[in-house]
């Protein structure tokens, strides 16, 4: 925990988001300090996108406050959301992974991009965060079609831990894979956070990843945080809604 | 009432487009003079669209060039072969040349420009550009604006010749004028104003064709079905587009 006094890496207050007559967030409030990581769960439509959407600048709230390291995002200018943004890594639901760029560009984009690296050096770099995802040398080259959707999701949080972020966000990291996958993609999502001591924020509908890869937890339901706490108290919340979520949860996972 | 509400709905509609596409023009002039500049892309994209697009621009130009000497002499016949001529390079350098160069651009790469982009933000590509500190309209908007601006006149350069050529050969192979002076002739009716203003179109219509399928695709909505969207409207709304600037340029330079 941060000691007292000490400002959060990130902080939301107020937070709302509507689109249309649709009001996804409304009035949320969240403090994550530095080096925790949080998954935030709920269900599909529940506003969990929007929220960390919202934080990296990738939309505009209606109202409401986000800080990171005490310093006010909403209203910069793009130059300034730039120097918050070089902060950031993001590894996306569907990977996002560039499919005009072979597989070591993927990674080393921010690099070559956004820190000037030269490509030589960018490609070794490149290839030393896919060694730490467990990928091989060899796939450098290929096409990130010529990938399985597990390899693409191992490329994609490379070239998310690339640039050494401060703060990693995860969408659904284990979507759309099987058991066995999910299970290694978890444990990367460990060892690469461990060895970044980067701030993590993890969205997922999946409890089994969740539990895994946090030490804390918040539910968000019709655009409120509803529950906020440790990992390993979520099986004690004595919230009707978290626990109906993860009954739902394991049901579905033994179906 | 309800029927004036809709015809309000689609007038404000309209505007807002129209608002829109301006502002992202804006933005994306802004980012073609702003450095960083991305020259590995701008020369992608000259090659995209200048030298990939030079076949299909040449077969037009020829035929057309050719087409238009066998209408001219349907009606002039042999007695015409000075005018033959002149109605072969004023055609084709003041107005078929850019236009038909333009359409065939818009057909092939703004088609393709609208997908590729559409593809990337329907997948998330361009969110990824952002969390990577790379600004989308620097990283894509702004290469192919510049690309497109530069390669069609370049691309019209060709037509020209390429259509004035196809007269050429229906003039003398079919109708057996003298090639030396049906070349005169055609030197003689080459002006400056007609043929700056065919490549003034043609750096006009290469920015609309670039600019409407980066908006298209930047702006697409849902799966597979809102990508192909885009990339229709993108051919659409550049072929409309830029036979309207056609007109607008030709009275700017023609009508005094």
């Amino acid at each position: 925990m941060n000691a007292p006094g000490d400002a959060p890496k990130i902080s939301v207050r107020d937070l709302h988001k509507a689109f249309g007559s649709n009001a996804v967030l409304r009035g949320v409030d969240l403090d994550l300090p530095a080096g925790h990581s949080l998954a935030v769960i709920g269900g599909s439509g529940t506003g969990k996108s929007v929220l960390i959407k919202s934080i990296i600048g990738l939309l505009e709230p209606d109202s409401g406050s986000i800080q990171i390291d005490g310093e006010e995002t909403l209203g910069m200018s793009p130059g300034e959301r730039e120097r918050v943004t070089r902060k950031f890594g993001m590894l996306f639901q569907g990977a996002a992974l560039f499919d005009s760029l072979p597989v070591w560009e993927n990674v080393a984009f921010g690099l070559i991009q956004s820190q000037g690296m030269r490509r030589r050096e960018a490609r070794q770099a490149a290839l030393e965060a896919m060694n730490m995802v467990g990928l091989d040398s060899d796939i450098a080259d290929r096409s990130p079609a010529e990938l399985s959707g597990g390899m693409q999701k191992r490329v994609g949080f490379a070239r998310a831990i690339a640039t050494d972020p401060d703060i990693l966000f995860l969408d659904e990291p284990t979507a759309g894979l099987d058991p066995i996958m999910s299970n290694v993609i978890n444990e990367i999502i460990i060892h690469g956070v461990e060895a970044l001591g980067a701030t993590t924020i993890s969205i997922t509908s999946d409890m089994v990843s969740a539990r895994k890869i946090s030490n804390r937890i918040a539910m968000i339901d019709d655009g409120h945080i509803i529950w906020d706490g440790p990992t390993m108290d979520i099986d004690e919340s004595g919230n009707p809604v978290v626990e109906r979520f993860i009954r739902s949860n394991v049901q579905i996972f033994q179906d | 009432m309800r029927f004036l509400a809709t015809i309000g709905r689609g007038t404000i509609s309209i505007f807002v487009t129209i608002g829109q596409i301006v502002v992202f023009a804006a933005i994306g002039l802004y980012h073609c003079v702003r450095p960083p500049f991305y020259p590995r892309l701008i020369l992608q994209q000259m090659i995209e669209i200048g030298y990939y697009s030079l076949p299909v621009v040449g077969l037009t130009a020829i035929f057309t060039g050719a087409v238009l000497a066998l209408q001219s002499f349907s009606g002039f016949g042999f007695a015409g072969e000075a005018t033959i001529a002149n109605v072969v390079v004023w055609g084709i350098t003041r107005e078929l040349g850019p236009v038909l160069a333009g359409l065939m651009v818009a057909g092939r790469v703004g088609a393709a420009m609208a997908a590729e982009i559409g593809t990337m933000r329907v997948t998330e590509q361009i969110d990824a550009l952002t969390t990577l500190s790379t600004n989308p309209y620097k990283y894509l908007v702004a290469p192919r604006l510049i690309a497109a601006i530069a390669m069609l006149p370049l691309l019209v350069l060709v037509a020209d010749v390429i259509g004035v050529l196809g007269g050429f050969l229906v003039s003398v192979y079919d109708f057996g004028f003298n090639p030396t002076t049906y070349l005169k002739s055609t030197w003689d009716s080459l002006d400056s104003t007609g043929f700056v203003s065919g490549l003034v179109k043609a750096a006009v219509f290469g920015f609309l064709v670039a600019l409407m399928g980066t908006y298209h695709g930047y702006h697409s909505k849902g799966g597979a079905q809102g990508v192909g969207q885009a990339t229709t409207n993108a051919v659409v709304s550049a072929s409309i587009l830029l036979l309207l600037f056609n007109f607008i340029i030709t009275a700017v330079f023609f009508a005094s």
